[in-house]
């Protein structure tokens, strides 16, 4: 029991402060001025020189925005931000344009560097050898640089900035943008079909396996600045892409917003696999600054056969809003979540999924892991319906969640709807702490009390870290232990 | 008499039997042994009426009438019984009650009057006993909380219990120790007799050591690709499967 | 914003307006408060969260009205339970159209333990009585406060502490109404320390005519007491029957309730139970057999607050034509209820294309020291034990019912009172066969 309570008080006593990616980039960029009205949406639209249909429909999105409220049915208490008061625009002065990364300026590329973010294209990341990794890096309101594009562009994918793709791909980006999450989805959706600035898109023509991993990673640097990126994934009849998504920003007081939507489009035999990593600032030991994370992400199983998996470890931001989902369209589709989700000192998960079984002989499972540690908060919200004419859906849901110290909070919220009798819907969900048996034997074997929380927690986690891909694995097995010492490892 | 004639069964798309033919004379006991993987299992299932399986090509004969348009109650009426090699768990349904249900049922239709409460009693406790089955486990779910050998004894006690003419035994000795595969062997001696033949399905041949076949099979891929008697179970086991199997070899 | 009221809601509103209880001025105060609750929210509909899965405001068409107490003989009374039911022995409380009838009852529960009809206990203040209306501990939901503003009948029940019955206590309400009626009861029942007491709760018509029923069941359990309560109902297929069961628990209080709902219109059961002692436990389960239109909802708040307690819920629902089922249950282990011991498991098995079966068990944990689950599972009967039960030489259909017989009986096992159990199993057997 004392083991176990020390390991507690140190949990308790994390130095968030020493959040690892918390530094700020000295860097020229070009803002719209303050606040949100027709004039940002138009300023927007034309610093990115976009054709007229584009700027109509974020007006559309805009005015319809103007009538909707912020959603309040999430648990996560927070003070709404004030979105008169925000940049919906910035971009780096000298990066307007860059044609490649010698022309990308250095203090960015130090930035990224500093990150462990490789963007010269002869680095890997750390420790793999011969990964090779397309990035499409998302600086405040811009995609600064895309790497390896030729090199994909030969295999017939196309990976570059949204805006980009809006000016050279159209006809792409026309019949699927807003495909998959409405302008009008919800509040947040709204203001980014509005506002967005960038974000990356991804082609992958038929019968096409992504030769490597893409991957976008975004930064927000700038003071009081939204960043509301948008990225769009289509991978066309039997195709196949693994997609990686990376995120920090510095430590500010002031809360910063990120209003991200995602996009995925998975036609006839089409695989995606969506990992995320999102380490933005979580704020500080008093609840102070943080991002507040309110993101929309959706894949569309359009497809038969098709499949859509989402991976996403969250361990940032102040508060998160986030439920990557799956719209099960097509018959003999599967959809996947799996998800670890760590809270410490004040910080509000609630998070989860969708699967909505639609097409028949559908098939969904989801796996996720709450970690919840000092005041934090954690809720996996999730919903599985299966509709009328979705005969032999099937979904399995298996939530944890692991409660470290007695001044946290965890909270499972499943819905589950089956309209159809051959469904086949299983769910299970526990609640628990480490126990002082695993704590023992583990030191027992010679760790320390952090080092045994850390395993212990991996261990929980581990169905869900098996998912992560090659690069990214090791990388959250640090996280992890990071995110629960409050140290900087 | 069971008659197998050109057997092909499928099960999604993929081909588990690719051409068996097999003849069990009443009274005689035959074993198929064969590497995992083999389709025995798929056999016994399908000489049962289970229903993933397609039948693609050839029949299945039992005292000269083709089975395969007859569901499995209707089978076991007629006289087929499989012993599973995982018997089910059942909650809910008492052993005792599920006992009287099938029994009945098959007595129904095989046009033999029902047995009354004190009868079936009588001869499902006589049987029970004989199999060293005790009266708390009729009480229980059907196989619920059962140990390996309890199940197969209980497997064994339903086959004595529903009189059939043919019985098909699914790798009865998986997950039994050498008293539980002696206690089950002699159960099943006990029910050979001249109008009763049974084929015996197993990976291993010491099995047969307990119960003593006529004819023995071996089964690779899906066919019998070799047939002698009680001799070649020791064959086997000293050899292996590989001789059989190009994937083994 | 203007609310738009519905047919029923008015007739409620009216209702609320012309129900008069005698009473002192603190009940008349608290019901003034419940009928503007009311009168705010109107009947729960699917925003409210709450009552997602049903819309109470969209199915209850009008509001039925009273009737006043009817005539009735034991010998009627004991017709519609049944032979196997009217043998148990019981102290039998019969509530006539909502009033309890003392001429039909068996009120002497023994020395110290007291029965009063709920308007006598209201008119005389009984001190005991002062609580009603204050066990709930969240706030009250439209149809709690509904129950308040309408409550015409019910009773008040003391037992003694330590005082054991040596029978159960049979709860028969039973509807003489010859057309639509309403009826709004509330029980209040204060179970003493270590007392041990059994109650049966049926709900019967002569008539077999459309009812809405709201009843509101307080129960207060003493430290060491032992409840187990089983309800039954099979009511009219255009029926709509709400019931709150709110309970509160001592220290190592002991409560069961078990809840069998055999079709009906649409019936909502609905329990909280506080866990306010350390070491308290609480099993509530229950059974949902529905064939034709029926929707049943079962709705549960477990909110442990205290040490050390147990809660265990098991439900199966068997949903047939186009029957509907709700399971909603939320367990909550407020702060510093350490060591809370929970498990909840809900199951439906469809057997029919045009069923539908909707569940959200929740978790709300504030409290690291705790081991809490559930589970929900949907599906259709398994093909391996059909096949198994097949290789048996068991009849399709009766392989069938056999599975079905066994999915309900793990939960049917709970009911401790064996002539019960048997009696609610008969029921559900002659449900198979009927549907």
């Amino acid at each position: 029991m004392a083991a176990v309570k020390e390991t507690i008080d140190q949990v308790k006593e994390l130095d968030l402060d020493k959040y690892k990616y918390g530094f700020t980039t000295d860097i020229e960029t070009v803002k719209a001025p303050k606040g949100l009205n027709e004039d940002i949406v138009k300023f927007i639209s034309a610093k990115k020189d976009e054709p007229e249909w584009m700027l109509e429909w974020r007006m559309d999105a805009y005015e319809r925005w103007l009538t909707m409220k912020e959603p309040e049915w999430a648990k996560v208490e927070y003070e709404k931000p004030d979105f008169q008061d925000l940049y919906y625009y910035a971009a780096p002065k000298s990066s307007e344009a860059p044609k490649s990364l010698d022309e990308v300026d250095p203090e960015l590329l130090a930035t990224y560097e500093k990150l462990g973010i490789p963007l010269k294209e002869q680095e890997v990341l750390a420790g793999v050898e011969g990964a090779k990794v397309a990035m499409d890096v998302v600086f405040d309101s811009v995609s600064v640089v895309t790497t390896f594009k030729e090199e994909l562009a030969k295999a017939g994918v196309i990976f570059c900035s949204i805006s980009e793709a809006i000016k050279e791909h159209p006809e792409l980006v026309q019949k699927y943008l807003g495909s998959v999450v409405p302008k009008s989805d919800n509040f947040y959706a709204t203001l980014n079909s509005a506002v967005f600035s960038d974000g990356s898109f991804v082609y992958i023509p038929p019968g096409v396996r992504c030769p490597m991993e893409l991957s976008t990673y975004f930064r927000i640097n700038e003071e009081n600045t939204g960043q509301f990126e948008r990225t769009l994934i289509i991978a066309d009849k039997g195709s196949y892409v693994s997609y990686l998504e990376g995120c920090t920003a510095p430590m500010r007081d002031e809360n910063q917003l990120h209003a991200a939507v995602v996009e995925l489009v998975a036609l006839d035999d089409a695989e995606i696999k969506y990992s995320t990593v999102q380490n933005w600032y979580p704020g500080d030991k008093d609840g102070k600054g943080g991002v507040f994370n309110f993101v929309t992400k959706r894949g569309d199983c359009r497809g038969a056969n098709s499949k859509i998996s989402w991976t996403q470890v969250e361990t940032g931001s102040a508060i998160t809003w986030k439920y990557p989902s799956c719209i099960l369209r097509g018959d003999n589709s599967q959809g996947e979540f799996y998800s670890i989700a760590i809270s410490n000192g004040l910080q509000q998960v609630d998070s989860g999924t969708k699967m909505v079984h639609l097409g028949k002989n559908t098939s969904s499972r989801i796996i996720s892991k709450g970690i919840s540690a000092g005041k934090s908060s954690n809720t996996y919200r999730g919903l599985v319906s299966a509709h009328k004419k979705a005969s032999g859906a099937r979904n399995f849901t298996q939530c944890d969640s692991l409660l470290i110290g007695d001044q946290c909070s965890a909270h499972t919220v499943p819905y589950i709807e089956a309209k159809n009798s051959t469904a086949t819907f299983e769910h299970e969900a526990t609640t628990s702490k480490i126990s002082d048996d695993q704590m023992f034997y583990a030191q027992a074997r010679g760790l320390n009390e952090e080092e045994a929380v850390a395993l212990i927690v991996n261990g929980f986690a581990r169905e869900v870290i098996q998912q992560l891909p090659m690069e990214f694995m090791a990388e959250t097995q640090k996280l992890i232990g990071i995110s629960l010492e409050g140290s900087v490892g | 008499m069971l008659e197998i004639k050109n057997l092909h069964v499928e099960v999604e798309g993929q081909p588990i039997l690719n051409g068996i033919d097999l003849v069990i004379p009443d009274g005689e006991v035959h074993a198929i042994m064969g590497p995992n993987g083999s389709g025995k299992s798929t056999l016994s299932y399908v000489i049962a009426g289970k229903e993933e399986y397609d039948i693609t090509e050839g029949d299945i004969l039992y005292n000269g009438e083709s089975i395969l348009e007859m569901d499995p109650a209707e089978r076991v009426a007629a006289g087929l019984f499989l012993a599973f090699q995982y018997p089910i768990e059942i909650p809910g349904v008492a052993t005792m009650t599920f006992l009287r249900t099938a029994i009945n049922a098959v007595r129904k239709e095989r046009e033999q009057d029902e047995l009354s409460i004190p009868d079936m009693m009588k001869l499902i406790q006589g049987k029970a006993k004989d199999l060293g089955v005790k009266p708390e486990m009729l009480k229980r779910g059907l196989n619920v909380g059962f140990s390996g050998g309890e199940k197969k004894r209980m497997e064994i006690l339903q086959m004595a219990l529903l009189d059939p003419g043919m019985c098909i035994l699914d790798e009865t000795d998986s997950g039994l120790d050498i008293d539980a595969l002696r206690i089950v062997s002699e159960g099943v001696n006990a029910l050979r007799s001249e109008n009763r033949s049974m084929l015996v399905i197993t990976h291993y041949q010491r099995l047969l050591n307990y119960i003593v076949p006529d004819k023995v099979h071996v089964m690779t891929d899906g066919k019998i690709v070799r047939t002698g008697g009680k001799e070649l179970a020791l064959e086997l086991e000293d050899a292996g499967y590989a001789e059989y199997d190009e994937e083994l070899a | 914003m203007e609310l738009v009221r519905t047919e029923a809601e008015t007739g409620l509103i009216s209702l609320s307006e012309e129900a008069k209880i005698d009473g002192p001025a603190w009940l008349k105060e608290l019901q003034e408060t419940a009928r503007a609750e009311f009168q705010a929210k109107g009947l729960p509909n699917r925003r409210v969260e709450e009552w997602k899965y049903t819309d109470l405001k969209s199915a209850m068409k009008v509001a039925f009205k009273p009737v006043d107490q009817g005539d009735v003989t034991e010998a009627q009374i004991n017709e519609q339970l049944g032979a196997e039911l009217a043998a148990i022995s019981t102290h039998k409380l019969v509530f006539v159209d909502g009033q309890l009838n003392e001429q039909l009852s068996d009120c002497s529960l023994g020395e110290l333990s007291e029965v009063l009809s709920l308007k006598a206990a209201l008119a005389d203040d009984v001190s005991w009585v002062q609580s009603i209306g204050t066990v709930q501990q969240n706030e009250r939901d439209a149809v709690q406060a509904l129950n308040l503003a309408l409550m015409q009948g019910g009773a008040a029940i003391k037992i003694a502490d330590r005082h054991e019955l040596n029978k159960p206590i049979h709860l028969i309400f039973v509807s003489t109404a010859t057309s639509e009626s309403s009826v709004a009861s509330r029980l209040f029942f204060e179970i003493g320390a270590a007392a041990k007491v059994e109650i049966i709760e049926s709900h019967i018509s002569l008539e077999d005519k459309p009812s809405q029923t709201n009843l509101v069941t307080e129960v207060l359990v003493g430290d060491w007491a032992k409840v187990r309560h089983v309800k039954f109902t099979n009511d009219h297929k255009e029926s709509v029957h709400l019931s709150n069961v709110i309970g509160k628990l001592g220290k190592e209080a002991d409560y069961g309730l078990f809840q069998a709902t055999l079709d009906g219109g649409l019936t909502r059961n609905q329990v909280e139970i506080r866990y306010d002692g350390d070491e308290a436990k609480a099993d509530i389960s229950g059974v949902a057999l529905l064939s034709g239109k029926s929707h049943a909802d079962l709705t549960l708040v477990m909110d442990h607050a205290a040490l050390s307690c147990e809660s265990r819920e098991l439900f199966k629902t068997v949903l047939d034509d186009e029957g509907r089922a709700v399971f909603q249950g939320k367990v909550i282990v407020q702060p510093g209820a350490q060591k809370t011991d929970g498990e909840m498991m809900s199951k439906a098995l469809l057997l029919s294309e045009t069923a539908e079966f909707d569940s959200k068990p929740e978790l709300e944990i504030y409290a690291d020291d705790v081991l809490c689950g559930h589970g929900a599972t949907t599906g259709q009967i398994d093909d391996d034990l059909l096949f198994y039960l097949k290789a048996r030489g068991v009849p399709d259909e009766e392989a069938r019912s056999l599975l079905i017989q066994a999915f309900v009986g793990e939960a049917l096992e709970l009911i401790e009172n064996d002539d019960l159990r048997d009696y609610v199993i008969n029921q559900t057997l002659a449900w198979y066969e009927k549907a």
